[in-house]
């Protein structure tokens, strides 16, 4: 049989023996013979764009239920069984129209079987005809009341047509013949919550979620009937649990249809589908099916590999396209296809020939000349790459990914500028590329333009999530921010970085610094304190904490962190002679121990003598009332190391070097904040 | 398709005649008399003869079956509005005359733009004038919006394409300016919905750009029905591509400020945008409808940043949870409330939806309630768009529709681009319930075209709302409206700045005796990929007055008239009302 052209098949006129004989018949059965019934034309559909598999399966059926109806013996319920099923094929393949005339030649012989208005009714649903598919599925239940799919289908349907009055009792009825009717009970949630009741709807929808937990489709609404009624907390668990999988209906009729649809073409237009949507598994099993029905088909057999590559069972993927090969030896998207999987594998260097291949079978195969390409820059071959690059962007200029590439080559020849030009150009097409975005930030910054590292480093905070290092780009940001004394900003920055990842040291050793520079003391601490928690042996952290303490003037606790310091990290001649000064000169009185202060400035000063070391041993020694011999000390420093002290420096030790002259202590009059600091920390590390 | 039209006219208009001049049904037979139809179509008549073309050559390109949108604007500021239709083109290299639907008018393939000649005393009336305004856009056109953007007192174009962007500027004499590359406006990916608004309140108009998918030409998809048979392909096929937000530097530049205004996330593949205040706190936010992903509220923070609320405000999804193809959105006062509800168009099995604001930030969907949902379960809507046709002070709803995958029995018909649907009319009962009255809208509504974009405007300054709707390879229709004058109407154009721009954002509500405020926003960008007139115009049913107005302008200030007349057109000018203090009722 040849597929039809033509729009509908013209239902075969009977021959004129069968004509007299069926008038024989008719006269013999009854004296007023019943008038056969009307059977409407199947409308045909366009067998020769479909897949051969499915016009041949679609052209048999039809041609079986013809000859069942041309046979002169045929008995009226066997027909209208073959016109069901005819129907149920068509509906499988959505041919809705050819499935529609059929379940009606079905309930026209058999209008007493309940199956072909139910059926109807589901697709006239599909079309949205949803006026005839009530009247069917109304026509369904005057044959079989108590059907649970019939009831909770109608019942929806007419809550879908603003009739709640009329769906929610056979809905309620439906609940009673099985009350595990998760439908029943998501179609109740949505009436109880589109006239206010939230409550009701709210129990409805967590029966249903309950019954089918992974219906992940009832979140979202019970989430909204949560938020009407005021419980945030549990409206946003569900919003962050929504989804899309649906409520399953247990529909032995409709199970049917499903099942019917397994052809090649139907199997390849689900597998897309489910490919699409991310359903791996589903695109791959469909795509299976499709090669079981023709598995000398390269495209399905190709099709499979993409969906079995997509689920990362990479092995098998690459034994299609090898088949698919065998098949279609010269198909470029096999070869591409190929050599991504290789390259993925990273067999880079066994890629290439596949890539050539693609090409050379298709010159303009964008995506070939872009594997290809990036594979050249994998194996640094840059000139090759860019010269590939450049045809790809020949082909298309909208290639965003050919820019950034090109770049990266670029930037790999030491060609900065140019790549920062393909960057940007790669940008100003694909804005949300995170990765081109944080190269051309460190491109800039590497050639010195602060200002716009600094405002594609900001692009790329705001738009990287968390899970992509976005915690290491904040604190880029802020040590370009810092170096640009924006200090307010630097700390956001920071702040940023530690938010994402706390743990990042240097990040918070830099905030504390930084808000050290902006005399926020206070929040200092806490940093400090953190830091010092983490590793106690650090002794540039105890310094730093040492340091806010001081500007604070919190001297008490100053002296307790250096002596809990001191046991850390008992070889730490910084932290010693930091204490040492603190009990020689501490503005608060009572922390001071001139006798302790000497003896450890002597045994830094023993153990390392240098200008620091020997500074702390004449202030300790005025402190205890040594005068002369602290000026003596003071002297030696200034005779030694007096030339090569920086001014400041220098005008420091020769006032104390006074101050010592007159019988004079060092700094006990200089109050937080001031000088002081200096004095006691600023010679060693400076205040920053 | 245009002869089966034409074909089909007669006979429409004999049957409507036949009905009118039979006897009255009794009283008792259920069946209404026949009402006067809403609309008359006669874009022909009046000098309109466009045809979008879309270049299809039987691939299945999935552009063609996108279609254009069309702005309804005064364009040479002589009081009446003009049209500007996007045109499309051919998508590869091969010659028009292999397009299966051979092009129809003048080549080369530009957007066309028609001036409104009622100024010159010859009633409706459209000269095509394209050529002397320096006009001819010759990319693959999908949308456009009006809005004065350097505040000159007349309104420019943004043009979105399937290709590179463009920015027009209107010189203020009739004729425009590409000033794309210098604005720094581009955009060479798919776009089509933008939108002008004032965002930051710096009184300088600033331009969002909602962007489709990524189709570049080396995009290989092939995508088939169950049957294995090539079809269209959908928006899954390809990955969604990110929208912008471009700020308005008020020197005639545009910074790109997405990153910064926190719009990054922005992916999906939109086809529809709107401003909106959903919340009422006076910054105007924005709904981005996306075809097949869940869409975006956007709300603006004023501080320049926005936040995508959509989700947790009940608006992204439909009340199954489930997104949907949007394509046109609007956004207006439907059940008179005073506050902005959103109407979204889906696609055939989907139904259109209808977001009702609830107060403080919260949208229920009603299109089950409000009777929209159901009957547009069996159509396509691509344009679509809140009117007060009859001018009784309730919005009803125009749609107009056209499939984007093969209707079965066209396909069998031999239809070489089966796609045709029929658009509807909906009227507002007035308690958040519409009645479909496609049936008895007249011949206007019967044709079975492949509809896309729609705008809606006063064309002839009578006090209504007239129509017009682009179909793809099939004639634009122009809707007179005939029956808004039936009832009483004030309209407003409201202006500010040194040179009165249209105020895009404004919110204006009129104030009735013994009835609550009618409430409408000033904005150009509704229903697909189209401009509409950016005055508003408030059917008052019989009310012969308005006892006060009051216009909240973009910059949050508030200002009051007392009682202006009706049955005409008022400028408002920012500074003239009285300033309004907060609560206070006028």
């Amino acid at each position: 049989m040849t597929a039809p052209s033509s729009a509908s098949y013209p239902l075969p006129t009977p021959s004129l023996p069968g004509v007299v004989a069926a008038v024989f018949l008719a006269l013999a059965a009854c004296s007023k013979p019943a008038a056969p019934p009307e059977l409407v034309d199947i409308p045909q559909p366009a067998l020769a764009t479909m897949e051969p598999s499915v016009a041949s399966l679609l052209e048999e059926r039809f041609a079986a239920v013809e000859a069942l109806r041309q046979d002169p013996d045929h008995e009226a319920p066997a027909l209208a069984q073959a016109y069901g099923k005819l129907g149920q094929l068509y509906h499988a393949y959505q041919l809705y129209d050819a499935a529609q005339a059929a379940y009606g030649n079905a309930q026209t012989l058999a209008p007493k079987a309940f199956p072909w208005p139910y059926l109807r009714g589901n697709l006239r649903q599909a079309q949205g005809d949803l006026e005839g598919a009530s009247d069917d599925y109304r026509r369904a239940l005057e044959l079989q009341s108590d059907d649970v799919p019939t009831l909770a289908r109608l019942g929806r349907l007419l809550l879908d047509r603003g009739l709640p009055e009329e769906g929610e009792p056979l809905l309620e009825q439906a609940l009673k013949l099985d009350e595990a009717c998760a439908v029943a009970h998501f179609a109740l949630a949505k009436a109880a919550s589109s006239r206010g009741d939230l409550q009701t709807a709210v129990e409805h929808f967590s029966t249903a979620l309950e019954l089918q937990p992974q219906a992940s489709i009832v979140h979202y609404p019970l989430s909204q009937a949560y938020r009407g009624l005021g419980n945030t907390a549990a409206a946003d668990d569900h919003l962050a649990r929504r989804g899309t999988a649906r409520l399953d209906l247990a529909d032995p009729y409709m199970g049917e249809v499903q099942a019917l649809a397994g052809g090649t073409g139907s199997s390849l237009t689900r597998g897309g589908l489910a490919s699409q949507q991310g359903l791996v598994k589903e695109a791959v099993e469909e795509y299976r099916q499709a090669v079981l029905a023709d598995p000398n088909n390269a495209t399905t057999r190709r099709d499979l590999a993409f969906a079995l590559a997509q689920a990362g069972n990479v092995d098998e993927a690459m034994a299609q396209l090898e088949k698919t090969l065998k098949l279609d030896p010269d198909n470029p998207l096999t070869h591409n296809a190929f050599g991504a999987l290789k390259a993925q594998q990273g067999r880079i260097e066994d890629a290439v020939p596949n890539f050539e291949a693609a090409i050379r079978a298709d010159p303009n195969f964008e995506d070939a000349l872009f594997n290809l390409a990036a594979a050249e820059v994998y194996l640094e071959r840059h000139d090759a790459a860019r010269k590939h690059l450049d045809r790809v962007l020949e082909i298309n200029p909208q290639h965003p990914r050919a820019y950034a590439l090109r770049a990266r080559s670029l930037a790999a020849d030491k060609e900065y500028e140019k790549a920062r030009e393909d960057f940007r150009k790669a940008l100003e097409i694909r804005p949300q590329d995170v990765d081109s975005r944080l190269n051309l930030a460190e491109l800039a910054e590497g050639l010195g333009d602060s200002q716009e590292a600094i405002a594609e480093y900001r692009k790329v905070v705001a738009a990287a999530p968390a899970s992509t290092g976005r915690a290491k780009v904040n604190f880029r940001l802020a040590e370009l921010l810092r170096q640009q004394k924006d200090l307010d900003g630097a700390v956001d920055h920071y702040r940023q970085a530690l938010a994402d990842d706390p743990s990042l040291g240097e990040a918070r050793f830099n905030l504390a610094g930084t808000l050290g520079l902006l005399g926020h003391y206070e929040e200092v601490l806490p940093e400090y304190q953190l830091l010092r928690e983490a590793a106690p042996d650090n002794e540039v952290v105890r310094l730093g904490e040492a340091t806010a303490l001081a500007f604070l003037g919190r001297y008490g606790e100053l002296t307790t962190r250096l002596e809990e310091g001191i046991e850390a990290i008992p070889q730490s001649a910084a932290l010693g002679l930091l204490l040492s000064r603190l009990l020689s000169a501490s503005p608060q009185g009572d922390l001071r121990d001139p006798q302790r202060a000497l003896a450890i400035a002597h045994e830094a000063f023993e153990a390392l003598p240098n200008l620091p070391s020997a500074e702390t041993l004449a202030m300790a020694l005025a402190a205890t009332g040594q005068y002369s011999a602290a000026a003596d000390q003071q002297k030696k420093i200034l005779d030694t190391v007096g030339t090569q002290l920086d001014p400041k420096a220098l005008t420091r030790l020769e006032t104390h070097l006074r101050s010592y002259q007159a019988g004079e202590e060092c700094c006990a009059d200089l109050g937080p904040g001031g000088e002081a600091m200096d004095v006691l920390f600023g010679g060693l590390y400076g205040r920053s | 398709m245009i002869d089966r039209f034409l074909a089909l006219l007669p006979v429409a208009l004999y049957l409507v005649s036949l009905t009118a001049c039979s006897a009255p049904p009794p009283a008792d037979s259920g069946v209404s008399a026949p009402e006067r139809p809403p609309f008359v179509e006669d874009a022909r008549g009046l000098g309109v003869e466009f045809t979008y073309f879309n270049g299809m050559v039987g691939d299945l390109h999935f552009a063609e079956v996108m279609g254009g949108g069309v702005a309804i604007f005064d364009h040479d500021g002589d009081g009446d509005l003009d049209l500007y239709f996007r045109q499309g083109r051919m998508l590869g290299d091969e010659a028009a005359e292999e397009a299966l639907f051979p092009p129809q008018g003048p080549r080369p393939f530009s957007d066309r733009l028609y001036r409104n000649d009622l100024d010159r005393g010859q009633g409706l009336r459209f000269t095509d004038i394209t050529a002397t305004a320096g006009l001819g856009a010759t990319g693959y056109g999908m949308g456009v919006t009006s809005g004065d953007y350097d505040g000159d007192g007349d309104l420019d174009l943004y043009l979105t394409n399937f290709g590179p962007n463009r920015l027009l500027a209107n010189r203020g004499d009739g004729t425009f300016d590409d000033v794309t590359e210098i604005s720094r406006t581009g955009d060479l990916r798919w776009s089509v919905p933008a939108v002008f608004f004032d965002y930051d309140r710096d009184g300088w108009l600033d331009l969002y750009i909602g962007n489709y998918v990524d189709l570049s030409p080396g995009t290989r998809k092939e995508c088939r029905t169950e049957t294995g048979a090539r079809d269209y392909c959908g928006p899954s096929a390809f990955n969604g591509e990110p929208d912008r937000l471009l700020h308005n530097r008020g020197d005639g530049t545009f910074d790109d400020v997405t990153a910064r205004a926190g719009l990054l996330t922005s992916t999906g593949p939109a086809l529809g945008a709107v401003t909106i205040d959903f919340d009422d706190d006076g910054w105007l936010d924005l709904y981005i409808g996306n075809d097949g992903a869940a869409n975006s509220l956007f709300r603006n923070r004023g501080d320049g940043t926005f936040e995508d609320l959509g989700l947790a405000a009940g608006s992204a999804v439909n009340a199954d949870g489930l997104p949907e193809a949007t394509m046109g959105i609007d956004a207006g006062d439907f059940d008179g409330d005073g506050d902005e509800d959103l109407f979204l168009a889906h696609l055939t099995r989907e139904t259109n939806t209808v977001f009702k604001n609830l107060g403080g930030g919260i949208f229920l969907d009603d299109s089950v309630s409000s009777g929209l949902g159901a009957p547009s379960i069996e159509a396509t809507t691509f344009g679509a768009t809140w009117l007060d046709y009859d001018n009784d002070g309730w919005l009803d709803l125009v749609a107009v529709n056209g499939a984007v995958k093969q209707i079965e029995s066209q396909a069998r018909q031999g239809e070489l681009y089966p796609l045709a649907q029929r658009n509807q009319l909906f009227r507002n009962l007035g308690e958040g319930r519409f009645e479909e009255v496609t049936q008895r809208a007249g011949a206007a509504f019967q044709a079975v075209e492949v509809s896309r974009g729609t705008a809606v405007g006063d064309l002839d300054n009578d006090g209504d709302l007239d129509l017009v709707v682009v179909n793809s390879n099939g004639p634009a229709r122009l809707l007179e409206n005939r029956v808004g004058l039936e009832n009483s109407w004030i309209g407003f154009r409201v202006v500010g700045g040194e040179r009165d721009r249209d105020m895009l954002g404004a919110w204006v509500g009129v104030f009735r005796p013994h009835r609550s405020p009618l409430w409408k926003r000033c904005r150009t960008t509704v229903s697909y990929a189209s401009s509409s007139d950016p005055r508003v115009l408030f059917g008052l049913g019989k009310a012969a007055q308005i006892e006060s107005l009051v216009v909240r302008w973009p910059d949050g200030t508030e200002e009051t008239w007392p009682g202006l007349e009706a049955g005409r057109y008022h400028t408002l000018r920012q500074g003239d009302g009285t300033p309004r203090q907060e609560n206070e009722t006028p």
